[in-house]
């Protein structure tokens, strides 16, 4: 297992990453430093940017409070679409992955939400979440339970974002759906020559050779959730301009503040300010994850090692 | 493995070069093009471009429409140094780049031009800013009137609104249309829906004055007033289905008078789009009378085109804008303009406005104009997003009942030193224009001597 | 293998299965088939109360409507063309770019590969305009380079995808390989490659939507009326239709439904390769 590294293997190395390096030059690495020397300033896209050194920081930490409470909008979100979304992915997966007929028809019906295009399926929720047309209050209403106003109440509107993005597993499920088709079924005969049962051939066998996907799910789940915008954008806007955020600012939620910071108040230093707060808020729980991830995903030997 | 390292290697040096070679600066804004990002329609654009071809043969210049607009698409072309030649702007958009001096002052290139006497005064006003440059041609304007459902009048016999009629007119037939058909308890049929965005119409209505270009937040008396009426609608008359409901609906002004859901709706008048969807039997009454007093009727005007400061020929700009609202598809016959016979030329275009009192309306708003439309200065003036980002959550409050209009006149020092706080900062932007500096400045001190100015 | 089972549990198990998928399916299929409905409604019958889930007549002028109110043959040609591209670019650079980091040892890899992931962690709205000034620098706006060609240098999303999969490939492969005199090219095309099929055909799935349905980039850097995407000239009906205080929502739906159709077909497609993957590896070892 040892070789030699030599110049040559780093080279190899490197010139197969090559398109992402030259990429990340070329188009990540000076915007991302642009935007950070801008949140230094006061930039209103307009003209030349004013060195403010820690002025929006401070602002943005001590003295906005719509920047803690669209935090906590976010954070909400996040804490219930991300662990729901993985698990549901991961049990709709297993459920598509059995031999059985009609799966490729259940496979499309799933996924067939996450194809449709965002902007549409915000529209089409905010009629599903109409109080009075509304399939789900009619749903509601069959059971005996008069629904809520869902997007114009300022408690439920955020469970109808978090409900809508179940909706839209279907991303997480075919991820997960391609690592099962992935594992070798050599692996189950063996187990079950060994007269493995069923639970153990699971816990033993396919969820740590799916749990590098898992863990995918969770990164981008998170990261996804944490930088959550389209549907709060789209679905509770109402008629004055400005006023995207729900009911009392109820789905405001961090880059919709963001944005509207930059673009509807031309503050863009200030907009960079929280997008590198958020950088950091995320980062560190990406961090925590790659760090928990020791633990429960299994690469295959090699993989970690250096 | 030495074969593919070339193979790669070759690759990236040629793409390398691609690159540097696509490196070079390009300057679309070429003297003899002019870039329009014009905020249009399938069927408007369709026009324009079938008769941009006269334009541009007379003033020997290309056009260049640029049909995508988006406030991102504007402030990154700006960013980049590359705006359009002209675009549209709202209030509070032209406020802002004209203080950073990326508008043109219109008055630079028609002072010579006796097409400025064409033009009421008052749309020039309106286009002015708080610098007294006039920076953005009003193009549109429309009042707002009552539309109604006469076959629901008819049943319940209801006379018809007329231009006399007063907001207890409204109250008491809201109430005789107001119906639970099916008898279950709940309400199948509102007497009105006024949106919410028609409600600094209602202040005007009352008498409300605010002064142009102001700064900060105020809830006169006459506004409160009108105010608690229109909540009343909602909360004590229950004649008006709450706000709340309507807009988790989704439901527009149409829909609901269609549906026969609604009897009476407020909107824009004309609203030709609106007219063309109603398929009930309809007129339209101007909006009830609050006071006493003279009538003032709210017109609306909250943006228009202007031309970017970077512009290379000012003067063909110019003529593109006269061109649009003189003879082009673009929003004609322009009620922006003196000469023009507005009500006729509607109703020449949609026959069915002549069986209505559209005209009528059209001609109240006229005589009894409500005045500076940016008078919400909630909505539109220079530090109405600093307000707005204070308001916007109390007045969602207000109109779902969570709070009263005596907490929000008392939350008005604070939406006020938010406010504040912002326009200082606005100050301290060393890119702003020197008239604007000492205009805000002149301004925010006639705030702390506690003399609202204008007043 | 269930020899000792009966087969009235087989039964059972299959039954309980097949009713909870349709039960599922029904929920997850409600949404899309109100879209199909209602884009056959009048606008009256979008709102009417019961709902008629097939409606009486069958609107078809609504899909006319939008089929005729934009240049549709051409738009649907740029996205394809663009979206064609984008495939081609991600297959080639993220893959390669995965490998490398999966399965090579080189000095700075782990840094890189975390670069490689910061940069997804920073909300696009705030590198969008310098990003869109670069590009405006080079000339490219207006064209359709700005959508083509960052795909050729891969995305960390699709980068990090694949990265997962990789490692989830036995090592002795490469092991055999190396020992055969195979160097790291030829384990990636001829081994790790056709390993990956399941983990490819989702990358093109995922790549293929997000291109299709891409609306803000598109936005901001097309300027002609004739180089915009599909998506770009649905909000164009969309804008119509809304901005005059009439939604026309089976129009808009009705656009949604085409916007929808690619989608499902590349998905279909797809989905065969996610059962190849099992053969493969099941004709393997």
């Amino acid at each position: 297992m040892h070789h030699r590294h030599t110049l040559k293997t780093h080279l190899t190395g490197y010139l197969f990453i090559s398109p992402w390096l030259i990429g990340f030059i070329l188009f990540s690495l000076g915007p991302m430093l642009l935007s950070l020397f801008m949140s230094f300033t006061r930039w209103s896209l307009l003209s030349p940017p004013q060195w403010v050194g820690w002025e929006n920081y401070r602002e943005a930490l001590f003295h906005d409070p719509l920047v803690y409470k669209s935090l906590w909008n976010t954070a909400y979100y996040t804490v219930f679409s991300v662990p729901l979304g993985v698990l549901f992915s991961l049990l709709l997966a297993l459920l598509l992955n059995r031999n059985l007929k009609g799966q490729k028809f259940f496979r499309t019906v799933f996924f067939l939400p996450s194809v449709t295009n965002m902007v549409a399926v915000s529209i089409l929720w905010m009629w599903i979440f109409n109080p009075e047309f509304g399939l789900l209050n009619r749903a509601l209403s069959l059971a005996g339970v008069a629904g809520p106003l869902w997007l114009q109440s300022e408690t439920w509107a955020k469970p109808a974002l978090i409900l809508m993005s179940l909706w839209g597993i279907g991303g997480g499920m075919i991820i997960t759906l391609a690592a099962l088709q992935g594992i070798a079924p050599e692996l189950y005969e063996a187990a079950e020559l060994d007269g493995a049962r069923a639970g153990r051939r699971f816990c033993h066998i396919t969820l740590p050779m799916i749990s590098p996907a898992l863990f995918f799910n969770l990164i981008m789940n998170t990261i996804g959730s944490f930088q959550v915008f389209t549907q709060a954008f789209v679905m509770t806007a109402s008629s004055a301009e400005g006023s995207e955020g729900g009911p009392n600012n109820a789905t405001l939620f961090f880059v919709l503040y963001l944005y509207k910071k930059a673009f509807q108040q031309f503050k863009m230093g200030y907009a960079s300010t929280l997008a590198w707060i958020l950088f950091v808020i995320i980062l560190f729980f990406t961090i925590l994850q790659f760090r928990l991830s020791r633990r429960w995903v299994y690469y295959e030997s090699g993989g970690n090692r250096r | 493995m030495i074969r593919p390292l070339i193979v790669v290697c070759r690759t990236w040096f040629l793409s390398l070069l691609f690159f540097l070679y696509a490196c070079r600066t390009s300057d679309p804004s070429k003297s003899g093009v002019l870039s329009f990002n014009v905020p249009a329609n399938m069927t408007l654009l369709q026009n324009l471009r079938n008769q941009l071809g006269t334009f541009e043969k007379q003033n020997h210049i290309k056009v260049k429409l640029i049909p995508f607009t988006g406030q991102e698409k504007l402030y990154a072309m700006m960013a980049a140094g590359q705006p359009p030649d002209v675009f549209y702007t709202n209030t509070v958009v032209r406020d802002q780049l004209a203080a950073e001096g990326r508008l043109l002052d219109l008055y630079t290139v028609v002072a010579q031009d006796p097409f400025i006497h064409e033009i009421r005064p008052v749309f020039i006003e309106r286009g002015t800013s708080i610098d007294g440059g006039w920076y953005q041609f009003c193009d549109w304007t429309f009042t707002y009137g009552i539309y109604f459902n006469k076959s629901l009048f008819d049943r319940q016999h209801v006379p018809y609104p007329d231009s006399a009629w007063t907001w207890q007119d409204l109250v008491q037939y809201s109430r005789a249309l107001t119906k639970d058909t099916d008898q279950d308890g709940k309400i199948d049929r509102y007497g009105v829906f006024i949106a919410k965005h028609f409600v600094s119409a209602l202040e005007t209505m009352n008498g409300a004055v605010y002064p142009a270009n102001a700064l900060f937040f105020e809830l006169p008396p006459e506004s409160r007033q009108a105010l608690q009426s229109y909540l009343d609608l909602m909360y004590r008359d229950k004649v008006m289905p709450e706000l709340a409901m309507t807009q988790a609906q989704g439901m527009q002004g149409a829909q609901m008078l269609n549906s026969g859901r609604v009897a009476m709706v407020a909107e824009a008048v004309p609203n030709l789009d609106f007219i063309t969807s109603l398929t009930v039997d309809w007129d339209v009454a101007p909006f009830p009378r609050m006071t006493p007093l003279t009538p003032r009727y709210f017109r609306s005007a909250s943006g228009g085109l202007s031309i970017s400061s970077s512009c290379r020929n000012p003067e063909k700009a110019w003529a593109l804008i006269k061109w649009l609202v003189t003879s082009s598809p673009y929003n004609t016959p322009n009620p922006v303009l003196n000469s023009v016979d507005v009500v006729s030329g509607w109703e020449a275009q949609h026959p069915r406005l002549a069986q209505t009192h559209f005209g009528q309306v059209w001609r109240l708003s006229e005589r009894y104009d409500g005045g500076d439309s940016r008078d919400f200065v909630r909505y539109f003036s220079w530090s109405s997003n600093a307000i707005l980002e204070e308001l916007g959550p109390m007045m969602d409050r207000v109109f779902s009942g969570q709070m009263s209009l005596e907490e929000l006149a008392l939350a008005t020092p604070a939406i006020n030193a938010h406010a504040r706080r912002e326009m200082d900062k606005a100050l301290s932007n060393p890119s702003l224009k020197g008239v604007f500096r000492e205009k805000i400045k002149a301004s925010l001190q006639a705030y702390e001597a506690g003399i609202h100015d204008g007043r | 293998m269930m020899t000792n089972r009966p087969s009235l549990w087989h039964w059972f198990s299959n039954g309980v299965f097949y009713l909870a998928m349709i039960m599922l399916s029904l929920v997850f299929m409600t949404p899309v088939l109100w879209l199909l409905s209602s884009s056959l409604q009048s606008l009256s019958g979008v709102f009417s109360v019961p709902y008629q889930w097939i409606p009486q007549p069958l609107h078809w002028e609504n899909y006319r409507s939008v089929l005729t109110g934009l240049p549709f043959v051409r738009y649907f040609g740029n996205t394809l063309l663009i979206t064609g591209l984008v495939l081609f670019g991600t297959w080639l650079s993220s893959s390669m770019v995965a490998y490398g980091f999966s399965r090579l040892k080189f000095r700075g890899r782990q840094t890189m590969f975390s670069l490689c992931i910061a940069t997804m962690l920073l909300p696009g709205q705030v590198t969008m305009i310098p990003l869109y000034i670069l590009f405006a620098r080079l000339g490219w706006v207006d064209t359709l380079l700005p959508l083509i060609v960052p795909a050729f240098f891969g995305s960390p999303f699709y980068i990090f995808l694949l990265r997962q999969f990789f490692l989830t490939i036995p090592f002795d492969y490469d092991e055999a390989a190396r020992l055969d005199g195979a160097g790291p090219w030829r384990i990636y095309w001829h081994i790790i490659l056709p390993q990956a099929k399941p983990a490819l055909a989702t990358v093109t799935v995922f790549s293929f939507i997000g291109v299709w349905n891409d609306f803000f980039n598109p936005l901001i850097y097309i300027n002609s009326f004739e180089k915009a995407t599909l998506t770009l000239g649905l909000n164009f009906l969309k804008t119509q239709i809304i901005g005059s205080g009439v939604t026309q929502w089976p129009v808009l739906m009705a656009a949604a439904v085409l916007v929808l159709v690619p989608n499902v077909l590349i998905f279909l497609l797809a989905q065969r390769h996610f059962i190849k993957g099992i053969n493969v590896g099941g004709l393997r070892g």
